[in-house]
């Protein structure tokens, strides 16, 4: 293959790269507690940490406890690395090994927003998360939207500096529509 | 020369080797996707599945027949169990005068995790084990309780947990199982066991969440436990009263840490010991991992033999994790190694290179040098490779 080939091949894949990255997008993940619960409306990211890992249960004397989302979907990934600083391999390493040593156990998971939202609203202290995009079709009495407590204030998934986020497949487009 | 029940049990070891290497090659060819996971509040308690038969099921099926259906309840969101396992087997040789080459099932393990409630927890967890011949030692083998504890959860900064529970003292002795270490070999004081890995009596621990302090996010864990220590394979005479602190402040990734414990020994005449260990850890950059621990022993000088000095052991090491599954860690160790008799001075250095191809199997290669100072030993080599699977 001579070099033009492969100056004309690297280009291609590079492309394709292009148009890989073009099909997705960087989505806010949304906080949620159940509005009946009295604790503060920000949390911090070190708190959120501690508390999906099982080494904090108590936020303010409040009791609080984690629901992630299935294992494998795209906004766990991005909740796992942006707000725990992890990938879902090293997490998966850290729960195997709290197992053995009678420390602490994972989350629960739940498969959709909606059964998260159930889950939330049946127990105060429970706290979840969603992507924005998903609280559009979702009926939202009992429960509330937390903001991250930072040194400089408190960020909402709003704000440009909002860090908790992930990775988002663009939505299908509509049938029929113009190429 | 081995008497006949030891060449029996050796036997009996090597047909368990391949048994255990089938059960590693089904984790290890085990789908990366896991299938659809149960959409009830059962389901969750592991991260991730896959087709291996798993303990976890088991514990699934318990939890739905308590919890019924998916509908969140009281019961539902507070209930939690989980069953699981290990097991590794070993290939190791020496040079070493009287030692000998073994491939052997090193360890099974069986341990149950009952969240009665979010303040109430039980745990189980028993264990075969075998432990290698040293140098002029006996090869041993035994089913042991290794914990059963009851834990209450009052709040972080509380904790109460009563039964038996491993020692609180340092960071190896809490974390000593083989599959969850770097080297296949334990250090200096873990090997000789300056300390009894399990205590029968009383904890009392718990965190406290400090907030920023030097500008890095800061941890205190403290832990105050008394009774008595647990036999292991030494057992002989029953040792005394036991009482131990430990007290570590992490900052961000990195630690420090002192333990202080006490004992009879009842196999040293009912010597009083007293224990110290200092250890730290610091993250570095480039994915690299520094530990340390120093671990002193002193010993009631009135019953203890002349030619047994006080020992001091420490171990540094540096682990480079080079990729997300592999890391190669390199461990010096220097200390007063009295486990076949008089005090000798023991310096190793030893090299280990892990692999974990998916999250529950370990895989270990290791070679290691063996200096004496003096005495009836000669210096050796140790080479072994480990393989570990978690079920």
């Amino acid at each position: 293959m001579g070099g033009r080939q492969l100056i004309g091949v690297a280009l291609l894949a590079l492309a394709a790269l292009e148009a890989r990255a073009d099909t997705e997008r960087w989505e806010p993940i949304v906080l949620i507690v159940a509005a009946a619960w009295s604790g503060a409306d920000a949390i911090d990211l070190p708190s959120l940490r501690r508390i999906y890992l099982d080494r904090q249960t108590n936020v303010g004397g409040e009791r609080v406890r984690a629901l992630h989302r299935t294992s494998g979907s795209p906004i766990r990934a991005g909740f796992s690395r942006s707000a725990l600083g992890h990938s879902e391999a090293h997490l998966e390493r850290y729960w195997i090994e709290q197992a053995l040593l009678g420390g602490g156990l994972p989350p629960r998971e739940v498969a959709s927003a909606d059964s998260l939202l159930r889950h939330v609203r049946a127990q105060p202290g429970t706290i979840g998360y969603l992507a924005r995009s998903e609280l559009a079709g979702l009926d939202l009495a009992g429960v509330r939207v937390l903001g991250l407590q930072t040194e400089d204030g408190v960020l909402r998934a709003g704000d440009p500096e909002y860090p908790l986020r992930f990775r988002a497949p663009a939505p299908p487009e509509p049938r029929g529509a113009a190429p | 020369m081995r008497d006949g029940s030891e060449r029996s049990r050796s036997a009996h070891g090597r047909h368990l080797a391949p048994a255990f290497v089938a059960v590693l090659a089904l984790a290890l060819t085990a789908g990366a996707e896991p299938p659809e996971l149960d959409r009830d509040p059962c389901a969750p308690v592991r991260a991730r599945p896959s087709r291996v038969p798993d303990l976890q099921q088991l514990a699934e099926a318990v939890c739905r027949s308590l919890c019924g259906d998916a509908e969140p309840d009281d019961f539902s969101q507070r209930w939690r169990l989980a069953i699981g396992g290990w097991a590794d087997a070993s290939y190791r040789d020496t040079n070493a005068r009287g030692g000998d080459e073994s491939i052997e099932l090193d360890h099974a393990n069986l341990h149950v995790d009952a969240r009665l409630d979010e303040r109430w927890q039980l745990f189980f967890e028993g264990e075969y084990e075998h432990e290698p011949a040293l140098i002029g030692g006996t090869d041993e083998r035994e089913w042991e309780l290794e914990q059963l504890y009851g834990e209450y959860r009052h709040r972080d900064f509380l904790r109460v947990r009563a039964g038996r529970f491993s020692t609180p003292f340092g960071y190896w002795t809490p974390v000593h199982w083989a599959i969850l270490v770097d080297t296949i070999e334990p250090p200096l004081h873990e090997s000789g066991r300056i300390i009894p890995e399990q205590q029968n009596g009383l904890r009392v621990f718990g965190n406290v969440f400090a907030g920023r302090w030097l500008g890095l996010q800061s941890e205190l864990e403290y832990s105050l436990h008394g009774g008595y220590a647990a036999d292991g394979f030494a057992a002989g005479e029953p040792d005394g009263l036991s009482l131990g602190s430990d007290l570590r402040l992490r900052l961000d990734q990195h630690l420090l840490g002192l333990s202080l414990y006490t004992q009879e020994n009842g196999d040293e005449n009912d010597r009083r010991e007293y224990d110290l260990v200092v250890y730290g850890e610091i993250q570095l950059p480039f994915d690299l991992l520094f530990r340390s621990e120093y671990v002193r022993q002193q010993r009631d000088s009135s019953t203890r033999p002349v030619f047994v000095r006080n020992p001091d052991m420490v171990y540094a090491k540096l682990r480079w994790d080079f990729r997300e599954d592999t890391y190669l860690n390199y461990r010096f160790e220097f200390g007063e190694d009295d486990e076949l008799g008089a005090t000798v001075e023991h310096v190793i250095h030893r090299v280990t290179l892990g692999y974990q191809p998916i999250s529950r199997v370990r895989l270990k290669a290791e070679y290691a040098r063996h200096l004496y100072d003096r005495g009836p030993l000669d210096d050796y080599d140790y080479w072994g490779l480990s393989a570990g699977v978690f079920f």
